[in-house]
């Protein structure tokens, strides 16, 4: 088991039974359907379904007015958790039916649209004030009324700010005295108010000029070419002081409207979850609508088709006899090289890890599902990297509790499982390599032959502090291994497709001379055995020559194929080389790196802890196991995701790239469920 | 002059070399990361949990620093302390800070490219993990290169 095989439908029906069939296809969430006319061809006589969507729009479109009011005004609280990973909602049968028949959509939409029209109402007065603030901000100090300083009889006058180097020119300026008066606002005159002091050099400095009518255009040429730069006065009869105070007091009253509206809105929270079921309801009314688009339909017939898994068909034979008698079914299998939507089912072992294939895109159809071939290695790079016993068994302690709590959600409880099943790997490690909370066991404060130091030293194989040079050549063999694993696995979905060609010259003539060139690696850098130096040879000529005579394959002529296959070897084309396998196995160091991180880290942390046992005097100890339970949790949390990103990137990167691509549809049953929502049938 | 003192002196800044390039990097890192997550949040405040994962990844740069730190204060007394071992432990430890340094800085860029992505595609969060990953490789790589230079050293 693991992709699920698929069977491609196509249900010949009355016209007039068309709707009844697509809402039973619907309840039962057994088939996606697809375009008729992929099948049909360019038949003249039938055209697509008619889809109208416009009654679950109109309820859709209520519906998000209401509750984008409650995100805005109320959001719902969630936990840090939730925030991470995002739960379905969970909608119970009798819940729905009740939100359906019992709940009055339209009387909270009026509400709701009464109060956003206050809210918007109350913003755009917001705006007014605010906008209106700031033009009159600059003239909150003039003391008297501005339009004492309009246009007056005999004198003009312009208000406005120019630069202090700007102010000097202008003064220094010959012309300035024949056509103007013009000078600067000091802080502190009657114009800007009392008080005030010495201004910044390089703030703008206000200036008031005076001129006769007649003197008008040549002064304001002469501003001009001073960098003068008019400010308009507002036009407000009264002290400009005066109307700002009476529009920050409107302000305040906005302020109490729009705490009306949000008192308002957290009332109608309450009903946010009905909400939400009803959003789930239409939504998926509005897909079993738009399903109708996908059929064709002829004067009387109607032609549906899609895609079933093969598991299906007997319930879904079973429903068109029983309440379709007069239609008609064929059943086909797909076309090879068809892209047919992917459905995966896992046996309980390999479930957890269809996260990871889901999370790198689903295999084609025709392909294999990775997910099974993950259940080891994923294990083990998560357990090295993370190495902690002790941690391990709390992130398999915690683990176990959110997958108790999250059955009905497949994909948070996969993760769950998953994260379980690498806590128990950590454990395991961490034992192997000594590592409990770091050196906890042979911490200052701790007694000297406590039971967990004997244990833990009577468990510890591999100190990777103290070796590390061999932990790292465990660590690039583990690389090695799993990348001829990948190998293996092309080979394996080269032979499922009966292309043996590929399998033995894309897949054995790498596994023939990738660990030949390894032997004569270490050969080279430290000797071996000479029978394994003979081996070694031996490999790497017949791999080169397997390699020499088939990656050129594709090409023309026979000097293109060999010369194809010698570069192929270095890696610059075909399907692996010597470059790529260096640099794919040096990648796995990785896993040495981020296990010595976490146990360097703990250490560390034990160590600060230590000291303050008895630096601290009588509190010390307390001091000790607050700062223990602090950073201990710390290096939980950052060492967990960097054992889970780095695991995931050797299997995506450096693992998949031997011989999976994902990317395929998944297979999307018209029905409720979706990823926002899951029925939860009686 | 007094060769033992010089040493010890040199061992001590490469040693701080490391912890301050590396925390100095992640500090920008993590900073352009929270700039692009503070944007996001702003509109979208449900993807906190999973933005502060994003925005958290080049903070380990500064802890690989704290890791050489360590280990060089931890076996100095199993160092020689001539001149030779000082320079050469002020060289790596200045070395594996550089590598944090602009891993760090550059983690982050990638970390803020994932942000808008998961801005856009929120189902996409695991993918987008893969990114900064990518650029964390090569501060796991100095680092272990520094751990590997102060092992041979030791030995």
């Amino acid at each position: 088991m693991a992709i699920d095989r698929m069977k491609k439908v196509v249900v010949l029906c009355e016209r007039a039974c068309v709707d009844r069939l697509f809402r039973e296809l619907h309840r039962r969430g057994i088939m996606e359907p697809i375009d008729a006319a992929a099948w049909c061809g360019d038949a003249d006589s039938l055209r697509h379904g008619e889809v109208n969507t416009e009654h679950a729009d109109q309820h859709l479109q209520k519906i998000n007015l209401i509750l984008n009011l409650m995100d805005n005004f109320a959001p719902e609280s969630q936990s840090f958790i939730q925030g991470l990973a995002p739960v379905p909602l969970l909608v119970e049968e009798k819940e729905l039916e009740a939100a359906l028949n019992s709940f009055n959509l339209d009387d909270v939409y009026r509400k709701a649209q009464e109060l956003e029209e206050r809210w918007r109402g109350a913003e755009h007065r917001r705006g007014e004030i605010q906008s209106r603030l700031e033009e009159l901000t600059p003239f909150e100090e003039i003391s008297i009324p501005v339009n004492d300083l309009r246009r007056t009889k005999w004198i003009r006058m312009l208000f406005g700010k120019m630069s202090l180097a700007a102010l000097e020119s202008l003064r220094n300026d010959p012309e300035t005295a024949s056509v103007m008066m013009a000078d600067e606002i000091p802080p502190g005159s009657m114009l800007r108010g009392g008080g005030g002091g010495a201004l910044p050099k390089n703030a703008p400095r206000y200036v008031l000029a005076a001129f006769t009518p007649e003197n008008e255009e040549k002064a304001r040429n002469l501003l001009a070419r001073h960098g003068f730069e008019e400010v308009t006065l507002p036009d407000i009869p009264g002290k400009v002081r005066d109307r700002i105070r009476e529009l920050k007091e409107e302000l305040v009253d906005v302020d109490r409207a729009v705490a009306a509206v949000r008192e308002g809105v957290r009332q109608l929270a309450g009903h946010r979850r009905a909400l939400k079921v009803l959003k789930a309801y239409w939504e998926s009314a509005k897909r079993l609508q738009q399903a109708h688009g996908y059929a064709l339909q002829g004067r009387w017939t109607t032609v549906v088709t899609g895609y079933v898994r093969e598991r299906d068909l007997p319930a879904l034979r079973e429903m068109l006899n029983r309440d379709f008698p007069g239609v008609e079914c064929m059943v086909d299998d797909p076309e090879p090289g068809e892209e047919v939507p992917v459905s995966l089912t896992e046996k309980p072992a390999a479930q957890p890890l269809k996260l990871l294939t889901r999370m790198f895109g689903l295999p084609s159809y025709w392909a294999f599902d990775p997910s099974p071939f993950m259940l080891v290695n994923f294990y083990i790079f998560f357990g090295i990297c993370f190495s902690d016993a002790a941690y391990g068994l709390m992130l398999a302690a915690a683990a176990a509790y959110i997958a108790k709590r999250t059955k009905p959600f497949e994909g948070l409880n996969n993760f769950a499982r998953l994260l379980f099943w690498s806590g128990v790997s950590t454990t395991v490690f961490g034992l192997l390599m000594g590592s409990f909370f770091g050196d906890l066991y042979k911490a200052s404060f701790m007694p000297e032959n406590n039971p967990l130091r004997t244990f833990m030293e009577a468990c510890t194989v591999l100190d990777l502090q103290a070796k590390t040079i061999p932990a790292l050549i465990i660590a690039l063999l583990i690389g090695m291994a799993n990348q001829f694993y990948g190998i293996g696995l092309k080979m394996y979905g080269a032979i499922r497709n009966n292309d043996w060609v590929t399998a033995l010259s894309d897949g054995l003539t790498w596994l023939i001379i990738l660990p030949g060139a390894a032997i004569l690696a270490v050969a080279f850098l430290a000797g071996v055995p000479r029978p394994l130096l003979m081996a070694g040879t031996v490999m790497f000529i017949v791999g080169a020559l397997g390699l020499i005579a088939t990656q050129g394959r594709e090409s023309k002529g026979i000097v293109g194929r060999l010369g194809v296959g010698v570069m192929s070897i270095y890696g610059i084309v075909g399907s692996y080389g010597l470059t790529a396998f260096l640099g794919d196995t040096m990648s796995y160091c990785r896993l040495l790196a981020l296990g010595l991180t976490t146990g360097i880290l703990a250490q560390s942390f034990n160590m600060i802890a230590g000291m303050l046992w008895d630096v601290a005097g009588p509190v010390g100890p307390i001091l000790t196991i607050l700062v223990l339970v602090f950073t201990h949790l710390f290096n939980f949390l950052i060492n967990a995701l960097g054992a889970f990103v780095h695991s995931m990137r050797l299997l995506f990167v450096e693992w998949f790239g031997r011989f999976y691509e994902g990317g395929a549809k998944e297979f999307e049953p018209l029905g409720f469920d979706s990823p926002a929502a899951i029925l939860k049938r009686n | 002059m007094d060769l033992q003192a010089l040493s010890m002196g040199l061992t001590v800044a490469g040693a701080g070399l490391a912890v301050g390039l590396g925390c100095a990097g992640s500090a920008k890192g993590i900073g352009t990361a929270a700039q692009a997550a503070g944007g996001v949040l702003s509109e979208k405040p449900h993807l906190f949990g999973r933005l502060l994962v994003l925005l958290a990844l080049p903070g380990t740069q500064g802890f690989y620093g704290f890791i050489t730190m360590m280990m060089i204060m931890g076996r100095m007394s199993s160092l020689p302390q001539d001149l030779k071992t000082g320079v050469a432990l002020l060289v790596m430890g200045f070395g594996v800070g550089i590598a944090l340094l602009v891993s760090a800085i550059w983690q982050g860029q990638a970390s803020a490219a994932s942000i808008a992505w998961v801005a856009r595609r929120e189902g996409d969060f695991g993918k987008s993990l893969l990114l900064p990953a990518m650029v964390e490789t090569y501060a796991v790589v100095g680092l272990l290169a520094g751990i590997l230079a102060l092992n041979t050293l030791a030995s």
